[in-house]
């Protein structure tokens, strides 16, 4: 580390002036907006303060609160779905690593689209009068009027779609690392004899472990945040059956205008991704060094 | 022990059929969708799978050129490169910094990083839209291109500061011995040793802002339309336009299949912010 006459200081004046200009000041005048009243729908009481009364009423919300057990329930069963197929299709490939330069670039697709592409390419797929999946489900008299449309199973479909689309994230950073493992306990343990069950209980899984966690957390954020897709898929519906947290927040403030509530219900929003990166940060640390 | 080798080829055999199709299926979705950009809306609405149809390019036609989907791809270019050239231009000198000086906050960037990553979109359109809307640039590109610099700019900052670290300081120490400036060091030493790592990033970047829905769609306006943010007109009471929504979405697909194919090796690191390397 050098030292300069001007600190290094004058390279960070461009992020300083974004960070103040884009990011602080805009976020203060929400927390302003979130202990004041503002509606679009309700004007007359525009700009009156309300202390935490929009604090209170996000918290006493039972749609507010359906809408987080939502995203929680979501991430619960998804997740651990995933980091399984994850592991399971890892190792399975590194047993065939001719395959790998083949079938991978073909599952990263449903990854690397754009989310909107994503969700409207499920919604297409599953319609039941002309979608491939849909009329497919339809013949085995699975939901002949569609998983989407109906309230039962549209939350179990985002869930499919979740996992179509992200589970080949796992697999591409389980398969690196394990390509990049130490040889040397893999041979010893051939020499052995110890079968393929024993030499990924016993070593596989053990230097996966640190990338396992690591995985999580990074889908924990990237589940926490999904919207584009339900979004075009559901939005939200039927009913409030897929109404997830982003969800919500979006229509309290640019479907509803309630914009002052909306604003108490984005602060709770980003105070949970504070905590969440918080501990992000601290169980990589732990885990990296 | 003949035996057992029989075994042994034929799990060999069932896991290869197995891994094929589930990569097949996995891309059936995607594949329908490309079909169906290329079927006339009887062939899409038709009940039965028909393997074979007469193929069309009018859902194309009609989105690009006889609707405004031309511009909108303009549009999405646009802003994409704005946002790269923004997020360059903040993002290289921080990450210069936090690479070679002794500067506060070092310690907290993957947090910043995170936690930007972290919030969702709804999160940092609210307080951008009423901040805009407050000081009258609501609904031009560049709105949409400072916000997507929100999401952006930490990635950027953090993948460039990885790359900086991998050019040995002896070479700039050496450069300042020989009387060169801190400027002339960064742009004629650092920056070139690290073209690729620029490329990589700038092309990361891009893919973000290209693929992006929400803030497009709140904090630009008619004018500034992109693809993925065209994508609810397309769905409009009277129907939903299936074989234009599949046109656009293959267009939208077509540039980030080909660069991440090519950016493939740099992918697992791009995407884990160096954690998994």
């Amino acid at each position: 580390m050098r030292k300069t006459k001007f600190g290094g200081y004058i390279w960070l004046l461009p992020l300083v002036i974004f960070l103040f200009l884009i990011e602080l000041w805009p976020f203060l005048k929400m927390l302003y907006q979130s202990v004041h009243h503002l509606s679009y729908t309700q004007p007359a009481l525009n700009g009156e303060f309300v202390g935490l009364d929009n604090y209170r009423k996000a918290m006493n919300s039972e749609s507010m609160m359906s809408s987080v057990g939502l995203t929680l329930k979501y991430m619960l069963i998804a997740l651990p779905l995933e980091v399984l197929l994850g592991i399971f299709f890892a190792v399975l490939l590194s047993y065939h690593l001719k395959l790998k330069k083949y079938v991978l670039p073909i599952l990263l697709i449903p990854m690397i689209l754009a989310p909107i592409v994503v969700g409207l390419s499920a919604k297409l797929n599953l319609n039941p009068d002309f979608g491939i999946i849909g009329i497919f489900l339809k013949d085995l008299g699975i939901s002949p009027a569609g998983l989407l449309t109906s309230a039962s199973t549209a939350f179990l479909t985002i869930i499919i779609v979740d996992i179509w689309q992200w589970t080949p994230f796992l697999i591409m950073i389980f398969l690196a690392s394990i390509l990049a493992m130490p040889k040397e306990p893999f041979e010893a343990a051939m020499i052995d004899g110890a079968d393929r069950f024993q030499i990924f209980r016993y070593l596989t899984l053990p230097f996966l472990t640190p990338i396992i966690i690591i995985g999580i957390l990074l889908r924990l954020t990237d589940a926490y945040k999904l919207f584009d897709q339900v979004y075009i898929m559901t939005g939200g519906g039927p009913g409030s059956s897929t109404e997830l947290l982003t969800i919500f927040a979006y229509k309290l403030n640019f479907k509803f205008w309630n914009l002052g509530y909306g604003s108490a219900a984005v602060a709770i929003l980003f105070l949970i991704s504070f905590v969440i990166s918080f501990f992000f940060v601290k169980l990589t640390y732990k885990e990296t060094n | 022990m003949i035996k057992n080798s029989k075994i042994k080829s034929s799990i060999k055999y069932f896991e290869i059929f197995f891994i094929i199709i589930i990569t097949l299926v996995s891309f059936i979705p995607f594949l329908w969708l490309i079909l169906t950009s290329f079927k006339f809306r009887t062939d899409i609405l038709s009940p039965v799978l028909k393997l074979f149809f007469s193929p069309t390019l009018s859902n194309y036609i009609k989105a690009f050129v006889e609707g405004e989907f031309s511009t909108y791809f303009l549009n999405s270019v646009t802003i994409a490169t704005g946002n790269v050239i923004l997020c360059l231009f903040i993002g290289l000198p921080a990450a210069y910094a936090f690479s070679r000086f002794k500067v506060f906050g070092e310690k907290h960037i993957f947090f910043y990083v995170l936690s930007t990553r972290m919030a969702p979109a709804i999160a940092l359109v609210l307080p951008l839209y009423m901040f805009f809307k407050q000081i009258g640039i609501l609904g031009t590109s560049a709105a949409v291109i400072i916000a997507h610099a929100t999401f952006n700019l930490a990635l950027v900052i953090y993948l460039m500061k990885n790359f900086f670290n991998d050019i040995p300081k002896e070479i700039d120490e050496a450069a300042l011995v020989d009387g060169a400036s801190e400027f002339d060091i960064f742009l004629k030493i650092v920056l070139p040793n690290a073209k690729s790592g620029v490329i990589v990033v700038a092309i990361i970047t891009f893919l973000f802002s290209w693929n992006e829905f929400l803030f497009t769609l709140l904090i630009g306006g008619s004018n500034t339309m992109t693809l993925t943010a065209a994508f609810p007109g397309l769905v409009t009471p009277l129907g939903t336009y299936w074989g234009q929504l599949a046109a656009v979405s293959v267009v939208v697909s077509m540039p980030v299949i080909i660069s991440v194919w090519y950016l493939q090796k740099h992918l697992v690191r791009g995407l884990t912010f160096g954690a998994v390397k």
